[in-house]
């Protein structure tokens, strides 16, 4: 579960508005947070020869099944410092890492649902990655290298957006 | 697509300021629709009537309520106090914009609690500004302090007013009420002063204004007769509410002009001497005077004669003879609307169907259909298409078919009798027309160079078909000069239809075959009819002889056989004579 905050995007607006240079110094900051996570989880993207041969990209490809490109799947692992729009539940997200590819998806969640499926245990049969995480938030790439994180994204994020808050206020305060 | 995203950390924004923005909408609309209602804004005699009967009931509950207040101020030993604190709590809803009906059951339990006037009017100020300041409801701010001022602190600290329970339990209820002063000191004003507090000061204006109507129409229901229709009394209602907006208007202008002409009046010394005599003299005021007199004699006969209930029941009375009325007048409506309805439908019906009918008749429009096929048969033919002459050709096709097609969307827009169509339809046909014209002309230029080739082309020098016309000519020669033919008895022999010449397309290539019996006796016939007078006759001794002209001088035979000689010699050498005989 991602930590709730209030007023953390109104003080990103007024840092953009009011003190430009704080503004960037955040993002900076939580930019230092957040890439141990999607340079981890890029580091647990299989090889070529660790997946199976039916999976890699070929020029005859059956059907719409993804196939897994390992540089591809890399490129599309990363992180976003800036506030998202609300979702269906009214939350901003302040900072987010993502996997967007869909062999990306697949890899990391695979085995979830089905573990005896013939994919996943030829799969697991050809290089085994463990599962790692609670719950909903367990997988291979980018769930794993968030759970071995131990929270110090969070915290830095956290740290960095408070720290705007205590340098915005503080520079009101003397010009005020 | 199934993004894996991990949110590091999130705020809550949305539905809070949906639900801040729904509640601030409601409120306003409500509060604009309750000032538009008492001013009387676009009524109709129905609501003036609902109106009414609201007016008068909101007069009979202030005035219960009221009651209600004095009686429980005498049972606690301040009677002295109930008009005082009526005054009070009629300052404290115009100025907060609270409604009396909220603060009199607040000051009714303060008052019940401290049995103090002074103490429950500095409770009840506290009590609002906790309110405003909490968001809590004066009822339940109110009960807590009075709860507390009797020793029981559970509701206070409840409340969540920032005092601890050990504070509570420990401090005497002077430095709680003191602190509390402190924390929650304007809030109530600070509140009052904002658009929302606006808005509830005309909300509470404006039930007062209906409570104040309320009470007249209660003193004006006693004496309307029986005979007074309730559609007369809403009728009547109507234009005094219009005839009050716009006087309210006036009064608005008014005070405008006022406030402008006050600023400049005093500056000239005659007009200033003018508007003295006549506030002194009063004229303006004569006439409000007397109306304001005229109302409250008939406001205290109307106190003798009667009281609220019975004008509630005489409006009931009335109200339901309305109902009655209208009823009636909505039955008959009904009947009629129901008439039209069914007319309407049946049209409709009518209508689609014809559409229907239509449809069938474009289905079934063979012109229509053969056009339509011979367009798509000319859009094939394009693509086979090799020359440009045929391309040429299709096109002018396809331009006649586009006319014929215009000229059928013409005749259907003219039957329809869509202006619109018969134009478009006629504008497509001129359009039609002026291309089939060029192609035209580009058509006659075409058949020209046609002409031009096909007298180019060379005749066939052997043609069965004139074969027979060149043999008789030359047969007629022949007689001419005195030949002689063997067949010039008979007719000429007629060509077995094996040799009859084939139209083209029709396998005129066969596989090579020997000649029939038939045919060779024809060949046999045919030469011997034309050519037989012509060919010299067959040597009897089976030898022929040919005749050789040397052109040579005269006289000397040895120098002509000679001569002679060489011509057959040379021949012999270049190899066109082989052999020859000595004479």
């Amino acid at each position: 579960m991602p930590a709730s905050v209030k007023g953390a995007v109104e003080l990103r607006r007024a840092l953009r508005t009011y003190a430009p240079d704080l503004a960037k110094e955040t993002q900076k900051e939580i930019k230092v947070a957040i890439t141990p996570i999607s340079k981890s989880a890029k580091g647990y993207v299989p090889d070529r020869g660790e997946v199976l041969s039916g999976w890699l990209p070929r020029q005859m490809s059956e059907g719409t099944f993804p196939t897994f490109n390992p540089s591809e799947v890399k490129s599309k692992i990363g992180f976003k410092t800036s506030p998202s729009k609300p979702n269906s539940r009214g939350f901003r997200s302040l900072a987010q890492v993502f996997n967007k590819s869909r062999a990306g998806s697949i890899y990391e969640r695979m085995g979830k649902k089905s573990p005896d499926s013939r994919f996943v245990l030829n799969q697991d049969g050809k290089f085994r990655a463990p599962l790692k995480g609670k719950d909903r938030m367990q997988g291979r790439l980018l769930y794993r290298a968030y759970d071995e994180n131990n929270g110090k994204a969070r915290e830095g994020v956290l740290r960095a957006i408070a720290t705007a808050g205590a340098k915005l206020n503080q520079r009101a305060t003397v010009r005020g | 697509m199934a993004n894996v995203v991990i949110d590091i950390a999130a705020e809550f924004t949305g539905k809070k300021a949906f639900k801040q923005a729904e509640t601030a909408t409601d409120k306003m609309s409500k509060n604009v629709k309750k000032l538009a209602g008492t001013l009387g804004l676009a009524f109709s005699g129905q609501q003036i009537l609902a109106f009414g009967k609201a007016s008068i009931k909101a007069a009979a509950e202030d005035e219960k309520a009221q009651k209600q207040l004095a009686l429980a101020l005498k049972n606690v030993g301040l009677s002295r106090d109930a008009a005082s604190s009526e005054d009070y709590i009629q300052r404290l809803q115009s100025e907060f914009g609270i409604v009396d009906d909220k603060l009199r059951p607040a000051y009714q339990t303060l008052a019940v609690a401290t049995r103090d006037t002074q103490l429950a009017q500095q409770l009840l100020n506290l009590s609002l500004d906790i309110s405003a300041s909490t968001g809590k409801d004066l009822a339940s701010v109110t009960s807590a302090l009075s709860k507390a001022y009797l020793g029981n602190n559970t509701a206070l600290s409840k409340l969540g007013v920032g005092i601890s329970k050990a504070d509570l339990k420990a401090g005497k209820f002077e430095d709680i009420v003191s602190q509390l002063e402190t924390t929650f000191a304007g809030s109530a004003t600070a509140a009052a002063n904002t658009f929302q507090g606006s808005l509830d000061k005309l909300g509470v204006a404006s039930a007062n204004v209906q409570e104040i109507i309320g009470t007249g129409l209660i003193d004006a229901l006693k004496g309307l007769g029986e005979d007074g229709s309730v559609d007369n009394l809403a009728v009547q209602m109507q234009a005094v509410a219009t005839y009050t907006a716009d006087v309210i208007r006036g009064i608005g202008v008014m005070i405008s002009y006022i406030q402008t002409v006050s600023e400049n009046i005093n500056k000239i010394p005659g007009l200033k001497t003018l508007r003295d005599a006549i506030n002194k003299v009063g004229i303006g005021n004569q006439a409000l005077t007397i109306l304001n007199r005229l109302g409250k004699e008939s406001a205290a006969t109307a106190a003798q004669t009667g009281d609220t209930a019975q004008a509630l029941a005489h409006l009931a009375e009335l109200q339901s003879r309305y109902a009655v009325a209208t009823l009636k007048t909505n039955t008959k409506l009904t009947a009629e609307q129901l008439k039209q309805l069914k007319a309407a439908r049946l049209k409709a019906a009518l209508d689609k169907a014809a559409l229907a009918l239509n449809k069938g008749e474009e289905v079934f429009d063979m012109e229509k259909i053969q056009n339509e096929a011979a367009l798509k048969s000319q859009t094939e033919a394009l693509g086979k298409a090799t020359t440009s002459s045929q391309v040429l050709q299709i096109a002018n096709d396809t331009a006649r078919l586009n006319v014929k097609k215009s000229i059928f969307a013409l005749e259907d827009a003219m039957a329809a009798k869509d202006e619109a169509a018969i134009v478009a339809a006629t504008k497509k046909l001129n359009a039609d027309l002026g291309i089939l014209g060029v192609l035209g002309m580009q058509n006659v230029k075409l058949v020209d160079i046609k002409t031009i080739l096909d007298s180019l082309k060379p005749k066939d020098l052997i043609n069965l078909m004139n074969l027979e016309a060149a043999l008789a000519s030359l047969g007629k020669i022949n007689v001419a000069t005195g030949g002689s033919t063997n067949v010039s008895s008979g007719a000429a022999p007629s060509m077995p239809s094996s040799l009859q010449p084939r139209p083209m397309g029709s396998g005129y290539l066969t596989k090579p075959r020997a000649f029939t019996n038939e045919e060779l006796q024809y060949f046999e016939d045919a030469s011997q009819y034309q050519f037989g007078g012509m060919l010299p006759a067959a040597s009897t001794s089976g030898t022929s002889g040919n005749t050789i002209i040397v052109n040579t001088g005269v006289g000397d035979p040895n120098a002509i056989a000679e001569a002679i000689d060489q011509v057959l010699t040379d021949a012999a050498q270049r190899g066109t004579l082989r052999q020859y005989a000595t004479p």
